[in-house]
């Protein structure tokens, strides 16, 4: 079996606890008008193009079989693309770049362990995140039974919107799961998502019924959900479940942008909270409010 | 937990900062160039002793604020003094690098000599003996002086001991006359300080840090022996430390305070600029020896007996620095296996604010020093100073040292060890045989020896054409032959220059010889051998370029078999002419060192 990942990020600090490897998988079924991460959202491989990069010194095209061509800072013809890679070995800029690796379980697993030292003393681990690692969740459990074997702790970084079934593949090999509530409204959520937060929401019930230990985390954006309301209303739901350990809010940020220009996704821009909200969302929950 | 500073603090450190770049120590340079009169036709070493004496004995003593006390007289010269100041520092070093050598053996640039007077010279880099200094005091250890030269001495020894004890005595009487100024501004209990240390040893916590201050003082701004090992300074200090809580005489808020102002003193005498950096005017102006030298400062790490160096002291140490958040002292902090965990953190967060503060690993360093020949106990007590020089303290000398480019034995093993800059050309090549130098003279030459740089042409001895290397392995073996052959070549230079230096050096005298270990007891400088080690560094230059380059060569001529080595080496002898997409592609696309990636770091290793 083989999972496709389009990053690994050694040395995170912000995918749960301690120094962490993530694995970024790809595939998602939400469309979050906030994406930082919007060259995940297709299942299958992608060029991305940066346009920043790119000094037009035409080398892709002539190595390209398809023709696909860069006119006013845009690929043309790229339904053409079939994944070659040629351009992006002729690119000496890096303007273009493979998105999608596919990997086994055990390659993935060797590199989490380069990193063994730095995860027994910082309480880190191994995270899966993405996208949505569970569209690929028969790999990610197979990857996280391999790194259980070898004591490796395991995160899954997950929005919740699959069939409960995922998460029962993965689950057994799982320390923690990080679980995105964004907006606890359904239409707001249906309007800023793509999707209704009916599955999200009763999945996460059925993972604190379980006792499964999880973090929550919401990304905040300003305008959208930074309102009290929308705290509130979360609070109420977790209402106090032992095994939510964290409630975790994420201040916008926009470095989303040139990835979603890279594979020709229109991306709103919002703003970041104030500094004041984002403490008065923390104190909602006391001591468990990062 | 960190005590901020104070607002007399903070205002002295403001001043500094607002201090103008061009105020000097004028006072010491008129002296010095009365001293070259004064004292000429006198041996080498009692001239050294006697410029020390005229120059401690006529300069302005300034005790300055606070309790740490010793300050020198500023001011900014006229443009009629720069000229003829710079006129007369011009004329001291305006011979040939054989000469130079002669009088100062390494000096490591223009930049260094300028300043510097060949009868008074000092560069500083190491560590003095603070423990033998604070315990016997300035007047114990002429004692053992005294007592060496009423032993069997050679005339040299003599000359040496005689200029040594002058210089015991002139810094004594630095301090007396230190004394005497805070007297008559009614600081009494500092001036008793004072009145102990000048010739006795330090009784308490106070008095041990004032006269490393004024030793400092006096090694850096009047000698230009700058760029100390402060040594485990939270070893030394640290009996005195607890015996004067104990006594109720000192507090840690009071321990932390002193050690502020000591660092700050540190500071003081610096200027705001890079010494490295000549080409601005915040440098290139100094008329000084000492204007950029920091200090360093070393902490926690194992001792001899196995246990952890770290105390209450170390702490402290670390929080007067996160504090004050000067360049001065530089701190660094040596981890072991089972450091205290809180202290480990709390020199973290030190870091992690900007304080002035390095690790390094004793369970990697001192192996290696081991393998050097370094034996214990001394080992345990290893510092650092300047770029990354590790040293023993109190037993070696200073800098001495080669950028050693390792990118150079790669060209010469593309080349069958010829320069393709300026080329022997083949008939030479043809004329040798394999492994025979295809330049017999010292590949080093005096000025590349004398600065530590390889800036002139370098020949290597004859290996295989490129055209016979079939594999890595060859070129690899081609390159560690050019390698050895090149630190042969510079050991030799090092050889000839000490055949030269034991005639001529052998009565001199520096005034870090007077409190080093070794020096006063062998009666010679430290230059030829007063100390019981003497180390060449030996700067490996250029590491990830070299191992870059070599992967790169593996890559195109091995493995992806892209051009032969002998095409490789062709169009790198005409700089990718008419192939600069060549250049752009292998800069950009081939991966580099130090990314964690094993197929480029092996070599590395293999290296």
């Amino acid at each position: 079996m083989r999972g496709r990942v389009f990053n690994i990020q050694r040395f995170s600090v912000h995918d749960g606890p301690g120094i962490r490897t993530t694995f970024f998988f790809k595939g998602c079924n939400l469309r979050c008008r906030w994406c930082h991460n919007p060259e995940s959202y297709e299942l299958r491989p992608q060029i991305q193009y940066f346009k920043g990069k790119c000094i037009g010194c035409g080398a892709c095209m002539a190595v390209c079989k398809q023709e696909i061509r860069i006119e006013q800072g845009r690929r043309i013809g790229m339904e053409r693309c079939i994944l070659c890679r040629a351009c992006e070995d002729a690119c000496l800029t890096g303007a273009l770049k493979f998105a999608g690796e596919e990997y086994s379980s055990d390659k993935l697993t060797a590199v989490a362990l380069r990193d063994r030292d730095y995860y027994e003393r910082s309480g880190g681990g191994v995270t899966a995140s993405g996208g949505e690692p569970l569209l690929q969740h028969e790999f990610v459990g197979e990857f996280f039974s391999k790194l259980k074997e070898k004591g490796i702790s395991t995160a899954l970084d997950t929005a919740g919107n699959v069939e409960f079934e995922r998460f029962e593949a993965v689950l057994p090999y799982t320390d923690l799961v990080l679980l995105d509530l964004k907006i606890m409204e359904e239409k707001t959520h249906q309007d800023y998502t793509g999707v209704s937060n009916r599955r999200i929401l009763e999945n996460a019930k059925r993972l604190m019924d379980l006792g499964v230990r999880m973090h929550i985390r919401v990304p905040v954006i300003a305008g959208v959900n930074d309102t009290l309301e929308n705290g509130l209303a979360l609070k109420m739901f977790i209402d106090k479940a032992p095994c939510v350990e964290e409630v975790r809010f994420l201040p916008y940020h926009d470095m989303g942008l040139s990835k979603a220009a890279s594979v020709n996704v229109e991306m709103d821009t919002f703003a970041a909270p104030s500094a004041e909200r984002m403490q008065q969302l923390r104190d909602l929950f006391g001591k468990i409010g990062r | 937990m960190v005590r901020p500073i104070d607002e007399k603090m903070e205002k002295r450190i403001s001043d500094w900062f607002h201090r103008d770049y061009r105020e000097t120590f004028m006072e010491r340079i008129r002296l010095i160039f009365e001293a070259e009169e004064l004292f000429k036709d006198e041996g080498n070493s009692v001239r050294y002793g006697h410029t020390l004496e005229h120059v401690l004995r006529n300069i302005t003593a300034v005790p300055g604020e606070g309790t740490i006390v010793g300050e020198v007289k500023l001011r900014i010269p006229t443009k009629e003094e720069e000229t003829d100041i710079l006129k007369v520092y011009r004329s001291w070093w305006n011979f040939s690098t054989e000469e130079r050598h002669k009088k100062i053996l390494f000096y490591y640039s223009e930049g260094w000599l300028k300043c510097r007077p060949y009868f008074f010279p000092s560069f500083g880099h190491l560590a003095m003996d603070w423990e033998a200094i604070i315990d016997l005091g300035i007047g114990g250890l002429k004692k053992k002086a005294q007592e060496r030269l009423r032993e069997e001495c050679n005339a040299d020894q003599k000359e040496f001991l005689n200029g040594a004890v002058i210089c015991y005595d002139a810094i004594s009487m630095y301090i007396r006359r230190m004394a005497e100024a805070l007297r008559k501004e009614g600081r009494m209990e500092t001036a008793d300080d004072l009145e102990q240390i000048a010739e006795g040893p330090a009784h308490t916590f106070t008095q041990a840090l004032q006269l490393i201050w004024l030793l400092v003082l006096v090694l850096q701004k009047v000698c230009g022996c700058g760029v100390l090992n402060l040594s485990r300074m939270d070893q030394y200090l640290f009996s005195r430390y607890e015996k004067d809580c104990a006594a109720g005489i000192l507090t840690e808020d009071r321990a932390v305070e002193l050690l502020q102002e000591f660092y700050f003193r540190n500071n003081e005498i610096m200027v705001q600029t890079d010494h490295m950096s000549q080409e601005i005017e915040t440098t290139s102006y100094t008329l000084e020896v000492a204007y950029d030298d920091p200090n360093y400062l070393i902490l926690g790490g194992l001792r001899a007996d196995g246990t952890s160096g770290v105390n209450p002291l170390s702490f402290l140490m670390v929080e007067a620095a996160r504090a004050l958040k000067l360049r001065n002292p530089f701190l660094v902090v040596r981890y072991h296996k089972g450091i205290n965990k809180e202290f480990w953190r709390y020199c973290c967060d030190a870091m992690r604010e900007n304080t002035t503060l390095v690790f390094y690993n004793d369970e990697t360093m001192i192996p290696a020093l081991k393998r050097c020949g370094v034996e214990e106990p001394e080992v345990y007590d290893y510092g650092f100073w300047g770029c990354n020089d590790p040293n023993i303290p109190a037993m070696e000398g200073g800098l001495r040292q080669v950028w050693f480019n390792l990118v150079k034995p790669l060209e010469l093993a593309l080349n069958q060890g010829d320069y393709p800059m300026e080329p022997l050309g083949s008939e030479r090549i043809e004329a040798c045989a394999e492994g025979e130098a295809l330049d017999p003279e010292c590949q080093f030459d005096i000025d590349d020896r004398m600065t530590g740089l390889m800036t002139g042409p370098y020949y290597g001895i004859k290996t295989k054409p490129a055209e016979e290397m079939q594999t890595m392995e060859d070129f690899l073996e081609a390159y560690q032959q050019q390698l050895s052959y090149l630190m042969a070549e510079f050991r030799r230079g090092f050889e000839l220059d000490f055949e030269v230096e034991r005639q001529v050096t052998m009565d001199k005298i520096r005034i870090e010889d007077c409190f080093l270990r070794g020096t006063i007891e062998n009666a010679v400088t430290w230059t030829e051998g007063g100390t019981k080690y003497h180390k060449i560094v030996n700067q490996g230059s250029g590491l990830a370029t070299a191992v870059d380059a070599l992967y790169a060569i593996e890559q195109i001529c091995f493995v992806k078999k892209e051009m032969t080595l002998a095409q490789l080496r062709d169009v790198l002898k005409t700089d990718y002419e008419g192939q600069e997409m060549l250049s752009a592609r292998w800069k950009n696309k081939l991966q580099k060192f130090g990314n964690d990636i094993d197929e480029v770091d092996k070599i590395e290793n293999e290296k």
